[in-house]
């Protein structure tokens, strides 16, 4: 069982990149539109030459 | 290419099926006027619209490549005739081009554009790829949810005015925008929140892991190792909850200290602390409970609920940013040395100013020469052409139609009607008295009683078992946090606006849900609310030998090239009747601003137009020929030819198909209706009678409006205003409630609690019935929560509850709450509100 001294401290790593993540995504505005993707997926297959 | 319907002949038997103007026009969805004049060939085949901007507009996307827009979209497009286009040389200012234009790096422009026209994901796919053909534009992001366009240019390559072109090319309006403050403050609050919700729920989630563990632990044994080990680990993760995700609380709670008013977050405060603090100290001690699991949860859930909140609160605010944002119109002023471009605000009075047709009149003013024909209908609400010539006084906000004329300024900006009445609007709406909240009042009142009875259980722990004061103090913040109660409304307020907005009904403040439910007396305005604000044939008087038939075929021949509601009336009329002759061919037709029209036909020479023109043109007046039908006081037009007068015809209004339904079941609901309109007595008495409503009042101006109103809240009445027209936005800003319809103007849509985006009476219904609903589940969440709260409350205090099962019980509580209001949204969500009915205050062209 001594290996949850080193999983846990492992998982605080995971966190820390994931906070890191949702941190960039709140910079990176990709919370500004939360519709547009969702129609923007069925335009995408032919983008205009 | 474009192909004039004559020339696809009669044999293309599925362009002949496509042709019906029945199906209205491929492009907007509205109803075609003179079916087969307007065709574009689009998907490969030919397709008919209803009016040159239409085809225009079509052939435009069609020629960049992009018909496949057509394919993609899920609702019809806007009329581009419908918007107002801006004068894009005003971008040519270097003050305006500072305010929106930000300079980037290699000779990079950027500017955030506010688009109106966008109504499904094809029209974001059509501008991204239109757009970014430009010559010279290097990007271009559409907000869908926002409705904001990001463009970046090489400005050296191109200017913002052809990119606003092209815009207005495939259909859409563009207009510059600039972040104001509050819309800068705005969007920084919501990252934050953002944030701060991300970072609970993935640090919540590590220590509710750890939690299940010491749990167990607890009823099974854990060795003292580990669960040291465990509490240091969750004391790490929860301090940046504490410290950075519940500030918002402990602001709060401070917030409301200062200010002497109790609110909930000072209950939420002192439990976050004090939990953590004596959580924290447990760890470092070695001995006693955590609660960082329930520090963590708690926090999560309840910033979630801010969000929600939050973000209802912030749709509101952007429509009034818009407002602030909006651009002075460009004014012509004539000086000694010819014509000057002013803005609008710099105009005093007696400039005389030059304003060519389809340009707004940027003052009001006098007419000091030519003639014309204005729409008030921004001013009025009422969307009938009014003849000016001479002499006549003009308002500001006007758009001129037809001929370009020189008017003499009477009241600068400032003081125009328009600004007036945009004022009286923002009087109204800061008298609005103050909603007080009952879920306020309560959890108010339940926290300061938490906070006494806590720290009542303190004091008392104090003396007699201080081994368990902290313990039995948390369980009872937590157990007894009135959570559930505060999200009572919220969440089913959330939950139902969700609903309506999928329906096309968009709530623009949060109390209006609650206060819908007390309505007891509705206030309708009349054009294009009760009546579709789009003119109908009514009658044909004959008034000599003439079939009513050949009367209306001569008229439409006359009209055909107008697109004057009156014209498109009569072609309607002309398409309903299946009998009908194609009109005779008309020759030297010449129009009369304001007037009317004349043409040879067969060699004669015949007029069409209003009684006036007719009597100026023939020498002929309606009285003398006897017959005025005075009851239906109507519009009137005649036709003549030059010596006598041949038939008379009488528009009105057209009532809304639903509008007689939809107010016998209102008012069988037990609520009281009247009708304020600005239009004519006849015509307002007969719309009333057509609905059975016994109270009108007719050509009233929007301060009488608004006093009518007023009287009726001092008789206690709750009054719903239902209006269109920006005449209306001070009666909808001070009446308790007020629900604009989609097409009225942007104003109205601000200073009103809900807009009906579908331009359908119906809605309203919906809307009353929805609230009705929604405030029945309020009162069961209300019921639970407060039955809850006053039961977990003893057991708290008694130190029955451990704080981990006072939060499992909190949680459960709040969860049940919640799933309850779940409930409202259980509409299906149907495809986003389509906005191709045609908006009819609009239809002025």
């Amino acid at each position: 069982m001594n290996i949850i001294f080193l999983l846990i401290p492992l998982s605080l790593i995971l966190v820390a990149i994931i906070i890191a993540a949702i941190l960039w995504a709140v910079k990176s505005r990709q919370f500004d539109d939360l519709e547009g993707p969702a129609h923007r997926i069925l335009m995408d297959d032919d983008k205009i030459e | 290419m474009v192909t004039k319907a004559e020339s696809i002949g009669q044999d293309h038997v599925h362009s002949a099926a496509e042709l019906k103007a029945s199906e209205g026009c491929y492009h907007c969805g509205l109803n075609i006027p003179h079916a087969g004049r307007y065709v574009v060939n689009i998907l490969g085949r030919p397709r008919p619209v209803c009016c040159p901007g239409c085809q225009a507009v079509a052939q435009a996307i069609v020629d960049g490549g992009l018909e496949r827009f057509y394919d993609k979209r899920t609702a019809k497009s806007l009329n581009p005739e419908t918007q107002t286009q801006l004068d894009s040389t005003i971008f040519e200012t270097p003050e305006i081009q500072s305010k929106f234009i930000r300079s980037l790096n290699n000779d990079r422009n950027e500017v955030t554009l506010r688009i109106t026209g966008i109504n499904c994901g094809a029209c974001m796919w059509l501008i991204e790829s239109r757009i970014a053909q430009l010559p010279g534009v290097e990007s271009v992001t559409v907000n869908y949810s926002t409705r904001r366009a990001l463009v970046t240019w090489n400005r050296n390559e191109t200017e913002l005015k052809n990119i606003l072109a092209a815009f207005a090319h495939i259909g859409f309006t563009a207009h510059p925008f600039a972040l104001g403050q509050q819309a800068e403050f705005v969007q920084k609050e919501r990252d934050r929140q953002i944030r701060a919700i991300g970072l609970s729920a993935v640090l919540g989630m590590q220590i509710m892991m750890i939690a299940v563990a010491l749990y167990f632990g607890k009823s099974s044994g854990i060795s003292p190792s580990y669960e040291y080990f465990f509490k240091w680990i969750s004391m790490l993760l929860a301090l940046p909850i504490v410290v950075y995700c519940a500030q918002s609380f402990f602001l709060g709670a401070w917030r409301s200290i200062v200010h002497r008013q109790p609110s909930i977050d000072i209950p939420v405060a002192i439990a976050i602390l004090l939990a953590f603090t004596a959580s924290a100290w447990a760890t470092a001690s070695g001995s006693g409970d955590t609660y960082f699991e329930a520090v963590a949860m708690f926090v999560f859930l309840l910033l979630s609920v801010r969000y929600f909140e939050f973000i209802a609160r912030e749709r509101g605010l952007d429509a009034v940013s818009h407002l602030y944002n909006s651009l002075p119109a460009l004014a012509q002023r004539i000086d000694a040395d010819g014509l000057t471009k002013v803005s609008a605000t710099q105009l005093e009075t007696d400039d005389q100013v030059w304003v060519g047709a389809g340009e707004i009149i940027p003052a009001d003013a006098v007419v000091i020469s030519g003639r014309c024909v204005v729409d008030e209908s921004v001013i009025s609400g009422e969307s009938q052409a009014i003849e000016k010539s001479i002499g006549s006084e003009l308002l500001g906000g006007s758009v001129n139609l037809d001929d370009a004329i020189t008017i003499r300024v009477v009241r600068p900006y400032d003081h125009s009607v328009i600004s007036t009445i945009a004022h009286l609007a923002e009087r109204a709406q800061s008298a609005k008295p103050r909603f007080v909240k009952l879920v306020d009042r309560i959890a108010n009142w339940f926290v300061v009683g938490l906070v006494l009875i806590a720290s009542a259980v303190a004091v008392f722990c104090w003396f007699y078992e201080p081994s368990r004061l902290l313990s039995t103090v948390i369980a009872v913040l937590v157990i007894a946090c009135p959570c559930a109660l505060s999200l009572a409304t919220p969440a089913a307020i959330t939950a139902s606006v969700g609903t309506l907005t999928r329906k096309g009904i968009v709530l623009l403040e949060p109390d209006a849900m609650e206060k819908l439910t007390t309505v007891t007396h509705i206030v309708f305005d009349k054009t294009g609310t009760l009546t579709r604000g789009d003119m109908k044939l009514e009658r044909i008087q004959t008034l000599k030998q003439i079939e009513e038939r050949e009367a209306l075929n001569m008229a439409c021949a006359l009209e055909a090239s107008s697109s004057h509601p009156i014209a498109r009336a009569l072609a309607a009329a002309q398409a309903a009747d299946a009998q009908s002759v194609k009109s005779p061919p008309v020759e030297k037709l010449n129009h009369t601003s304001g007037g009317g029209v004349s043409g040879l036909i067969a060699g004669r020479r015949y007029f069409f137009g209003s009684p006036r023109f007719i009597h100026e043109e023939t020498g002929n007046s309606l009285a003398s020929a006897g017959t005025v039908d005075m009851r239906r006081n109507r519009t009137c037009s005649v036709l003549a030819n030059d010596t006598e007068m041949l038939a008379s015809f009488y528009f009105s209004d057209e009532l809304r198909p639903e509008a007689k339904a939809v107010v016998k079941r209102l008012l069988a609901t037990g609520a009281t209706a009247s009708i304020l309109s600005g239009d004519r007595g006849e015509v307002v008495e007969q719309v009333a009678k057509d609905l059975n409503v016994t109270d009108y009042h007719a050509q009233l101006a929007p301060r009488e409006k608004l006093k009518i109103l007023r009287s009726r809240q001092a008789e206690g009445e709750v009054v719903l205003a239902l209006g269109d027209g920006l005449n209306d936005a001070p009666i909808l800003a001070a009446a308790a409630i007020g629900v604009a319809m989609g097409s009225g103007a942007d104003l109205t849509q601000i200073t009103g609690d809900a807009v009906l985006m579908n331009n359908r009476l119906t809605d309203l219904e919906l809307l009353l019935t929805q609230a009705n609903k929604t405030r029945r589940i309020i009162r069961q969440n209300f019921a639970w929560a407060l039955s809850y709260n006053l039961l977990a409350l003893p057991l708290g205090i008694l130190g029955l509850v451990p704080p981990w099962l006072a939060v499992i019980g909190m949680s459960l509580s709040s969860l049940l709450v919640v799933i309850n209001a779940l409930r409202l949204s259980s509409g299906r969500a149907e495809k986003s509100f389509d906005l191709n009915g045609p908006s009819a205050s609009w239809a002025y062209v």
